[in-house]
């Protein structure tokens, strides 16, 4: 799936998210930055004829300071490359093995809508839990690493544990071993 | 397949033959499941999905005791034909507007079909007449079972069953109920009791109408809003629970009306009839707003012009597909209404 591309133009990826109620219906507009300011939807925290363009009044500083800030990383599943801001936009994930590489905005989801993240119901004995499922060495690596980038660090505790778990099977085997 | 076969056979979920049919129109249960080694349909590729629609058809066509066996794969059959098994509710717009190899196994009576490949890999859902959901839930439990024991689901200990989107996963059930609440909506109370039916987490929406919350023929549809932390029992018996307790509103304000208000309903009531009798031309919309005043005089027996059954069938065979179907040509929406309203006068009047 593509990032969203912008409404007016269709060319450009949307970057402003516009959001206007009118007679009890939401309306929500995705564009990018030079749709939004042909609209006249301001992009800026700034007016025009803000005095003080440069931060610092009276300074003579001609190009600014450049800082370039490190964005928070888009975490990616590795078995169907979707993107957790895909599952923030749409609501939709694309494997079952999403559920592990964003569990915690997963988690938060089922918290706020249900209050709880806990299946009780019906259990389904064909295997299938989705760690101990994963065999794939490289698979539950690439796992680690999401978990971890995540802050999810109890998840990684499990993977890495599974990790472990499979490393004796290898060295039996003759493989390369897991350091 | 023709869908010739099809148009004149009601939907059984509609003929008005369950409990407490006269509020509670129809129950739905649904299952939602996916398979464990492939992508959600939205992500996955066109060979996956014919993969997936070749390998779940399989399965669904050899299950015992289930009387699903009419097939169709959406991406091989006429739109129109797609349109009409959506107008008999067996199918979701989402699977018509869908991409590659989907569509429905579902059984004669219409009431119980399994979708696949529209937004999970199979949608298990089973449908009645009135209010009940117990028996549904046996049923589309034991298809579940079996469909389940010859292919392999995703599905997590933690979170249950697992679906392309988080508020199905878990138990995957969504119970639905559709329900006719004219005297809610005349006492102007609907509102107050569409919020306090989801502030105990049922999801409400406007069944008809093509914007949620716009009312149309005074059907609703209420389900449970989330499907996860509760077991399915608890799920039917908390949405069954409320569901009572809203058939008793909407009999107490019908109540207050014919004691308070009689006349005026009888002049709404008789009006709507006037017009459905004489009108040359009729919207969809129009026909449904109607036919609930219709619907309503005869329940409470202000009249007795057609039986609810007969009239639940006529507003079938109006809907646009199955009227676009039943002439057999592509014909414009002013011919529709004209048509429409052709139909309308020679079920209740038997004159043309």
């Amino acid at each position: 799936m593509d990032a969203r591309i912008c409404d007016e133009c269709g060319i450009n990826p949307s970057t402003v998210h516009f959001t206007q109620i009118i007679d009890g219906e939401t309306h929500l507009t995705h564009l990018c930055e030079e749709c939004a300011e042909k609209k006249g939807i301001s992009v800026s925290i700034l007016s025009d004829d803000s005095d003080n363009p440069d931060g610092f009044s009276d300074l003579d500083m001609d190009d600014g300071i450049e800082i370039e800030f490190e964005q928070k990383a888009d975490v990616q599943c590795s078995n169907c490359n979707q993107l957790l801001s895909e599952f923030k936009e749409t609501g939709k994930l694309g494997c079952p093995h999403c559920y592990m590489a964003f569990k915690k905005d997963i988690d938060e989801f089922f918290n706020q809508v249900s209050g709880s993240c806990k299946h009780v119901g019906k259990t389904y004995s064909k295997t299938s839990v989705l760690v101990a499922g994963t065999e794939n060495i490289e698979q539950l690596r690439l796992e680690l690493n999401n978990a971890i980038r995540n802050e999810d660090f109890e998840l990684a505790a499990v993977i890495r544990d599974k990790i472990k778990s499979l490393s004796p099977d290898l060295l039996l085997a003759g493989k390369q071993t897991i350091s | 397949m023709s869908s010739k076969n099809n148009i004149n056979l009601l939907p059984k979920w509609f003929s008005n033959t369950g409990t407490d049919s006269d509020v509670v129109v129809s129950t739905r249960v649904r299952l939602a499941r996916c398979f464990s080694d492939y992508r959600f349909p939205a992500k996955s590729s066109l060979l996956e999905r014919k993969n997936i629609f070749n390998m779940a058809s399989k399965a669904i066509l050899e299950l015992k005791d289930c009387d699903v066996c009419r097939s169709v794969n959406f991406s091989e059959t006429e739109i129109s034909e797609q349109e009409v098994l959506f107008e008999k509710c067996i199918v979701s717009p989402e699977l018509l507007s869908a991409e590659g190899d989907r569509g429905v196994i579902y059984n004669e009576p219409f009431d119980t079909s399994i979708m696949i490949n529209e937004e999970d890999h199979i949608r298990i859902q089973s449908l009645t007449s009135g209010f009940s959901g117990d028996t549904l839930w046996d049923k589309v439990s034991k298809i579940d079972d079996e469909i389940g024991n010859s292919l392999q689901y995703a599905y997590d200990n933690e979170k249950g069953f697992l679906t392309c989107c988080p508020s199905n996963s878990g138990t995957g059930l969504k119970i639905s109920y559709l329900m006719h609440l004219p005297g809610l909506v005349l006492t102007k109370t609907i509102d107050q009791v569409l919020l306090g039916a989801s502030q105990m987490s049922l999801s409400t929406r406007s069944f008809w109408g093509e914007n949620p919350s716009s009312v149309v023929g005074n059907f609703f549809q209420l389900s449970n809003q989330s499907a996860m932390g509760l077991t399915e029992k608890q799920f039917l018996d908390n949405t069954r629970d409320i569901v009572a307790n809203i058939i008793e509103y909407e009999k107490s304000a019908m109540n207050k009306i014919l004691n308070d208000a009689r006349l005026e309903l009888e002049d709404k009531i008789f009006r709507a009839y006037g017009i459905l009798v004489h009108a040359r031309t009729l919207t969809v919309n129009e026909l449904l707003n109607l036919t609930s005043a219709i619907r309503t005089g005869i329940e409470y027996k202000i009249f007795n012009i057609i039986n609810i059954k007969k009239l639940n069938e006529l507003i079938i065979k109006c809907l646009p597909a199955h009227l676009q179907d039943s002439v057999g040509k592509s014909i414009d929406d002013d011919e529709l209404k004209i048509l429409r309203a052709e139909l309308v006068r020679k079920t209740l009047t038997g004159k043309v």
